[in-house]
C-alpha cells in the first residue's frame, strides 16, 4: 500500500522544503502568506508531524481556487451510562456539500466512532469514493497533562482507501472537537485526492435544501 | 472503606457541539447516599469533571485539584481501548492530613469519555480509602429515597 509522503521535519522547518517533501510544489499558494499561517498554528502549539495530509490540506486551502468539498455547519455528540443499561454514544452533524444541507444522526461505540459514521452517512451520498475509505487508527496525545482537562489535546487519525494511507490531525482543549477536526480533514483529504468527483446517489433522503439557494 | 461505601456513578450524561458549551450532569451513589449534579466546561470531560465535583463539593469540602490527565491507545485501531489515567491532589482548602497526598485512578474503555469519568471516580475513591477521609459520605450523603 502507498504511503503518502512523510513528514519527519521539524516544525520550524522552510515551508517550500516541506512542502517539497510531501511531493508538491506550492502552485497558487504564496509562501509567504503560508509561511506566516504556519508559523501562528505552531506557535499555538500545533504541530503538523505525522500528518501529512493535514498538512497538505493547509497548504491546498491557500491555493487559489480550492474549493472545499464539504462544510460541517455543526454537530453535537450525547455519550450517556443510564442505569443498569450499556454506554451510548450517539452524534448529529449538519453538513452543506454543494448548496444542500445534510443533517444525519448516527451511533458508535464511543463519539469519535459515532461522528465518525453520522459524517461519513451524509459524505457518501455525495461521494462514492469515500465508500472505501476507513480509519484504522486512532490517537490522542496531551500536550500538557498538568494542565488537567483544560490541556490542548492533539488527536491523529491514520485512514486508508486500500491503495493509500494518510494521516490527519486535530487539535483543541476539547478531544471531541480535535477529533472532529481530524475526522473532516481525513475526508476531505480523500475526497480531494479522488479529483473531487460528486456523484449524488439516491440514499439523500435525509437531505434538505439549504434556504436561498 | 468498604466496596458497598465506595462512589460509583449511577448514572451520567454530557452532550458536546461544535456550537454549544459542553454540558455534563452525573448522579453518584455511595452506600445508602446520592449526590447529583451538573456543570459546563470547555470539554466532554471537563464538563463531567465539574459535575463531579460540584456532586461531592459538600462531602469534599472543596473541590478536589486534577493534576494530570492522560491517555494512551492499547492498541491500534478505531475499537481499540484507551486507557485514561488522571491525578489528583485533595482540595485546597482541605484541612490537616486531608490537604496532603496525590491520587491516582485509570480505566480504559472504546469510549474514551466513559473511561476519563471512571478513572476520575476511581481517584477520588482512592482518596476517599485513606482513614482520616473515613465518614465523610455518610457525613454529607442524601439518603437515597
Amino acid at each position: 500500500m502507498r504511503r503518502s509522503g512523510t513528514n519527519r521535519k521539524s516544525g520550524r522547518a522552510n515551508t517550500a522544503i516541506r512542502a517539497a517533501q510531501l511531493g508538491h510544489g506550492l502552485e497558487g499558494v504564496d509562501p509567504r502568506q503560508l509561511s506566516v499561517l504556519i508559523k501562528r498554528l505552531e506557535h499555538e502549539g500545533l504541530s503538523f508531524e505525522g500528518a501529512e495530509a493535514s498538512f497538505e490540506l493547509l497548504i491546498r486551502r491557500q491555493a487559489t481556487g480550492y474549493a472545499a468539498p464539504f462544510r460541517i455547519i455543526d454537530y453535537t455528540c450525547l455519550v450517556e451510562q443510564r442505569h443498569g443499561q450499556e454506554l451510548r454514544a450517539e452524534a448529529t452533524v449538519k453538513v452543506e456539500v454543494d448548496g444542500e444541507t445534510l443533517h444525519t444522526a448516527a451511533d458508535g461505540n464511543g463519539p469519535v466512532n459515532a461522528l465518525d459514521a453520522a459524517l461519513r452517512k451524509a459524505l457518501r451520498a455525495f461521494y462514492p469514493i469515500l465508500d472505501a475509505v476507513h480509519l484504522y487508527d486512532y490517537k490522542v496525545r496531551i500536550l500538557d497533562s498538568n494542565a488537567a482537562t483544560g490541556a490542548r489535546t492533539r488527536v491523529t487519525i491514520e485512514s486508508a482507501d486500500g491503495a493509500s494511507e494518510w494521516s490527519t490531525m486535530g487539535s483543541d482543549t476539547n478531544i471531541i472537537a480535535a477529533s472532529a477536526i481530524a475526522l473532516a480533514d481525513s475526508l476531505e483529504y480523500a475526497i480531494w485526492k479522488s479529483g473531487a468527483e460528486l456523484r449524488r446517489r439516491d440514499e439523500r433522503h435525509f437531505t434538505t435544501i439549504t434556504p436561498g439557494r | 472503606m468498604h466496596q458497598d461505601e465506595a462512589l460509583h456513578l449511577a448514572r451520567w450524561t454530557v452532550t458536546s457541539g461544535s456550537n454549544t458549551q459542553s454540558r455534563g450532569a452525573v448522579v453518584i451513589e455511595a452506600g445508602d447516599h446520592h449526590w447529583q449534579a451538573s456543570s459546563q466546561g470547555n470539554g466532554a470531560v471537563d464538563a463531567l469533571f465539574g459535575a463531579v465535583d460540584a456532586a461531592l463539593a459538600e462531602v469534599l469540602e472543596g473541590h478536589p485539584r486534577l493534576v494530570g490527565y492522560d491517555v494512551h491507545a492499547m492498541a491500534e485501531g478505531p475499537a481499540a481501548e484507551g486507557l485514561v489515567s488522571v491525578r489528583i491532589l485533595p482540595p485546597a482548602t482541605a484541612e490537616g492530613a486531608r490537604g496532603t497526598g496525590e491520587y491516582e485512578g485509570s480505566s480504559r474503555s472504546t469510549n474514551i469519555i466513559a473511561a476519563s469519568i471512571e478513572a476520575y471516580v476511581e481517584a477520588l475513591n482512592a482518596m476517599l480509602d485513606e482513614e482520616h477521609w473515613a465518614g465523610v459520605a455518610d457525613a454529607a450523603g442524601v439518603a437515597l429515597s
